[in-house]
């Protein structure tokens, strides 16, 4: 029976596939009508995107105008708008602030706040489509609970619950709601006359005499960020686009992403659906508050000690629901910290730390625990050294550090993130909760409002924050501590960077306080010390000497020229003796236009008394003879700085500043050339410089700039005016191209700097009254520093190009730091102290 | 002796005509004063032509009624202006300090001044050679005396 049924159908079914195929063309066509009727069905009934805008605790509304109205006609045109019935809220109205901006050059928008209110007032709307919108006035209308009143023909139903009134109506599909029955009713003025085309953003405007109702939605983003300290971070892919606040629930809540709300009929309940990897602040889900183990027990007392966090009481204040945790830029730095730093040798690390730590595995693949400080060639920030352990791990050429145990999926977040960077990176623990209740907005004051750049993301039950530690310009600079490394003796005078001409990679040499000269890698590594017995008089340079693009060292000492080569081995035929009756006091390496030979002038003065002794100029081969065509040259005074070697017009020309302050100008047979001296008779100690319209400049002890061109013309003299006697005068050069420059003056404490029409650029006042030595870096837009540094009291700071120190505190160095800056805004910092050499970086 | 004159101090009588071509005239001038021994500063008036030249008189020769000789040494400046390479070795030369502007003004005044001098009287028209005018030999004696003789 089955079977025959079954052939039976199966006939049928091939008759229906026959008739079908004869039939082809209308098959289809009824087809394409279903689909047609389908489509249509679910165009109609397609769920809306909602019409969203808040308006934030401080701001009622604003409205824009033309700015052809006078400011008397618009609050006419308010009161107008408003309305007689806005006249009986006028207390409330009192006490608003008004606030005028200029949106566009045609356009101006008055807005109006009120006062900072503790319970805020927010407007709501949300659009429905025909189905769902006659339920939920079905809903609303059997409401017995609801009270009604009229305003403006509508009606407007009063909800109330335990904590407060809720207010709105229902027109054109869109529903509108507020606590406040003032916001509601100024919404529905402007709101009721073509609802449909509201935008989500911007309400369309009145046409009436040009002034409409906008929502700010900025304003209320700053709103929030004011309420709540939310951080902003330049580079971050999450933009606030759209706010979603719950005041009376005593919860907030903020979405970037679209959200869709829907409206249970039995009760007004919103509920808000997005993607958790979408969401910034979510306090939906409450966590509850977890146990906190030991080692969060100490992390939190670490926080009490150090920055007076009282976490404990922070929770009570808190209703005891703890979601996240931010932390102040300047209290993340502890107690989570994760440091990465890219190695250019990972074995030599690993092995080392093998070395040092036979108990751990070299090639472990998780954190492994070591103490402190026994870590190579890496020293630590200071505030971390306070704590007892160090987890280390070296993956993929970084090596990673924290103070605290990583696993290995969290570093893999870490990872992806902090790779390009060296910056640092905190990892929050799930451990720690924290919400957002109402009393963020007092928490916000207090640790919120500086954050100057940060980041949060979620990833499953962890929250990341990454830092930006530059994000804020005005914000201190941070500069963590590449190198440390102990200098057997003291580093005298200063370091000067040098290049390695097989791999251009910048190398430190220095002379100690026993004459031995030291040259270090970037790395950190001493490459070689060398006995020279003398003291270098001036700079270390570097020469070409063979003329084979290969760099050796030179420097004058006080009877001699010095040169050694890369591997510290003294050149053939030096030291070059100099004249006994000559006290060298610069070296200026020189090498004529369109000739190979490498030449030495040394500049020097004669032995004698104050009066009478005169400089000399000597220019040497590197046979260590008088160069050809030149006889030393007797100036009439010592030279006040090193002399400098330009090209103008094709010609050589060495330039020299005497002490007297008479400005020579010698072509390459030591000939004073047409035109000079300049003889100004000032008091020089500090060198010219030479800008680029070949004008040289050069300023005296007293505070005379002057000014000359290379045809020996004076083309200023001008007097530094200071009320204060004992004034130190400095022009300091930009030391990068030594083109352009500033004038400083230290008035004791105070420190005047101006530019190079002296003008006034910053004042800044000091620590100490000592004469400070200061040097000007350029490195860029916002990247100019003055570098100060005190002899006395051994420290240095940085001043940015406003005035401001850009480090939070001084740094301790015994020599005038240098300044060097790398690729991109990396800058670093080299420094002596405590008979180390430290290098410190921004790790940008 | 007199006839032999002319052969054997051959630039005096040339100095002396030149004197006398050009009816110049010297006298002292305060333009520029270096305040070293034996400097002064020398207006030599010709017909058409003035010129301020700053000298070294280190025997206190010059005198308004002696003109061949004041030209001698304005053409002797002259000399020492030429044969310093710069400044600082004329500064030498003379003895004077080189950081003193006076004499930076002089030197410059010198090397505007010196070529029209040289333009204006020529090639012919030399000083008396310096070794001979310090030894205070013959053709000095004769410079001084020329204007006097005749």
């Amino acid at each position: 029976m089955d079977k025959l049924s079954k052939r039976l159908d199966s006939d049928i079914l091939r008759k229906i596939i026959l008739k079908a195929k004869q039939h082809q063309y209308y098959v289809f066509g009824c087809a394409a009508l279903l689909l047609g009727l389908f489509g249509y069905f679910m165009w109609f009934y397609q769920p809306l995107k909602p019409i969203w805008k808040p308006i934030g605790p401080n701001l009622l509304f604003a409205l824009r105008y033309d700015t052809g109205l006078k400011d008397s006609a618009i609050i006419d045109q308010i009161e107008q708008l408003l309305g007689e019935d806005f006249s009986s809220k006028w207390e409330d109205f009192g006490k608003a602030v008004l606030k005028k901006e200029d949106v566009k050059p045609q356009e101006s928008v008055v807005s109006w706040h009120t006062a900072y209110s503790e319970s805020p007032q927010v407007l709501y709307n949300w659009r429905f489509n025909e189905k769902t919108s006659r339920d939920v006035l079905l809903a609303i209308q059997n409401q017995s609970s609801l009270k009604i009143r009229q305003y403006r023909e509508e009606k407007i139903y009063q909800y109330s619950n335990a904590i407060s009134d809720f207010h709105f109506y229902l027109i054109n599909r869109v529903l509108t709601a507020s606590t406040s029955p003032l916001l509601l009713e100024a919404s529905l003025r402007v709101l009721t006359n073509d609802v449909e085309n509201v935008q989500p953003k911007v309400v369309k405007q009145l046409k009436k005499d040009g002034i409409g109702l906008i929502i700010n939605l900025n304003a209320i983003a700053e709103a929030f960020d004011a309420l709540v300290g939310f951080p902003k971070h330049a580079n971050s892919p999450v933009r606030l686009s759209a706010l979603n606040l719950v005041a009376n629930s005593k919860k907030i809540q903020a979405f970037y992403s679209e959200n869709t709300f829907a409206v249970n009929d039995k009760s007004i309940r919103q509920t808000a659906f997005t993607k958790k990897s979408d969401l910034l602040y979510n306090t939906t889900q409450p966590l509850e508050k977890a146990q906190v183990s030991k080692e969060t027990k100490q992390r939190l007392s670490l926080l009490k000690e150090r920055f007076g966090f009282d976490v404990d009481n922070l929770r009570q204040g808190l209703s005891n629901t703890f979601t996240h945790f931010i932390l102040r830029s300047e209290y993340v730095l502890q107690p989570y910290q994760v440091l990465a730093f890219p190695l250019k040798d990972s074995s030599m690390v690993s092995s080392e730390l093998a070395r040092l730590h036979p108990n751990v595995l070299p090639n472990a693949k998780v954190f492994t625990l070591i103490k402190q400080p026994a870590l190579p060639n890496l020293i630590l920030p200071m505030k971390l050294d306070a704590f007892p352990n160090i987890y280390y791990l070296i993956q993929d050429s970084v090596l990673w550090l924290s103070n605290f145990s990583l696993p290995q999926q969290k570093l893999k977040a870490l990872k992806a993130a902090s790779l390009s960077t060296k910056g640092i990176k905190v990892y929050i623990n799930h451990a720690l909760k924290f919400s957002f209740t109402d009393k963020l907005g007092t928490l916000g004051e207090r640790f919120f409002d500086k954050i100057d750049g940060a980041a949060l993301y979620f990833q499953r039950d962890s929250v990341f924050i990454d830092i930006d530690l530059q994000g804020d310009k005005s914000v201190f600079g941070r500069l963590d501590t590449l190198l440390a490394i102990p200098t057997k003796r003291q580093i005298k005078k200063q370091v000067f960077p040098v290049k390695n001409h097989y791999t251009n990679a910048l190398e430190f040499l220095w002379q100690d306080e026993k004459t031995r000269l030291h040259l270090m890698s970037d790395s950190g590594e001493f490459l070689w010390e060398k006995a020279v017995w003398y003291f270098a008089k001036d700079h270390i340079h570097q020469v070409d000497i063979y003329n084979n693009e290969k760099l050796q060292y030179a420097f004058v000492s006080d009877g001699r020229i010095h040169a050694y080569d890369r591997l510290g081995r003294t050149l053939n035929g030096f030291p070059i003796g100099l004249s006994t009756y000559f006290e060298a006091q610069f070296l200026r390496p020189l090498r004529w236009k369109n000739e190979k030979e490498q030449r030495f002038l040394v500049a020097g003065s004669l032995p004698g008394n104050a009066k009478n002794s005169g400089g000399k100029l000597y220019l040497y081969n590197r046979y260590g003879g008088l160069s050809r065509g030149w006889a030393p040259r007797n100036v009439e005074a010592p030279l006040a700085c090193a002399p400098k070697l330009i090209s103008h017009e094709g010609k050589d020309v060495i330039l020299a500043l005497l002490k007297n302050g008479s400005f020579y100008a010698f072509d390459k047979n030591g000939r004073v050339m047409p035109g000079f001296p300049l003889i100004t008779n000032l008091i020089c100690s500090s060198a010219f410089l030479v800008d680029r319209a070949r004008n040289i400049h050069f300023m005296s002890e007293g505070g005379t700039i002057i000014e000359l061109d290379l045809q020996g013309r004076l083309l200023k003299r001008e007097q530094v005016r200071s009320r204060i006697t004992g004034t130190i005068f400095h022009l300091l050069p930009e030391q990068q191209s030594g083109a352009d420059f500033l004038v400083a003056m230290q008035q004791g404490r105070r420190l005047v700097v101006k530019d190079r029409n002296l003008k006034a650029y910053f004042t800044h006042t000091l620590t100490s009254d000592n004469p400070q030595q200061l040097a000007y870096y350029d490195f860029g837009e916002d990247k100019k520093f003055l570098l100060v540094f005190d002899e006395r009291d051994n420290t240095c700071r940085l001043l940015n190009e406003k005035g401001k120190d850009w480090l939070a505190k001084p740094l301790a160095t015994q020599i005038m730091p240098l300044l060097i800056a790398r690729n991109g805004s990396r800058i670093d910092l080299v420094l002596s102290k405590d008979n180390s050499i430290t290098v410190l970086s921004n790790g940008e | 002796m007199e006839n032999n004159t002319p052969k054997k101090y051959s630039k005096v009588e040339v100095l002396k005509a030149t004197v006398d071509k050009h009816q110049l005239t010297f006298k002292l001038n305060d333009a520029i004063n270096i305040n070293a021994e034996g400097f002064i500063t020398v207006k030599m008036q010709a017909a058409d032509h003035q010129f301020i030249i700053p000298l070294m008189d280190e025997f206190g020769d010059f005198d308004v009624q002696k003109p061949t000789l004041a030209l001698h040494l304005v053409l002797l400046a002259c000399e020492d202006f030429e044969e310093a390479e710069d400044y600082l070795i004329w500064c030498k030369a003379l003895g004077f300090n080189a950081s003193n502007e006076t004499c930076r003004a002089a030197w410059f005044h010198l090397r505007d001044e010196v070529p029209n001098v040289r333009a204006f009287f020529g090639d012919q028209v030399q000083a008396v050679d310096v070794f001979n005018y310090q030894m205070g030999a013959g053709a000095t004696q004769l410079l001084r005396q020329i204007d006097a003789t005749q």
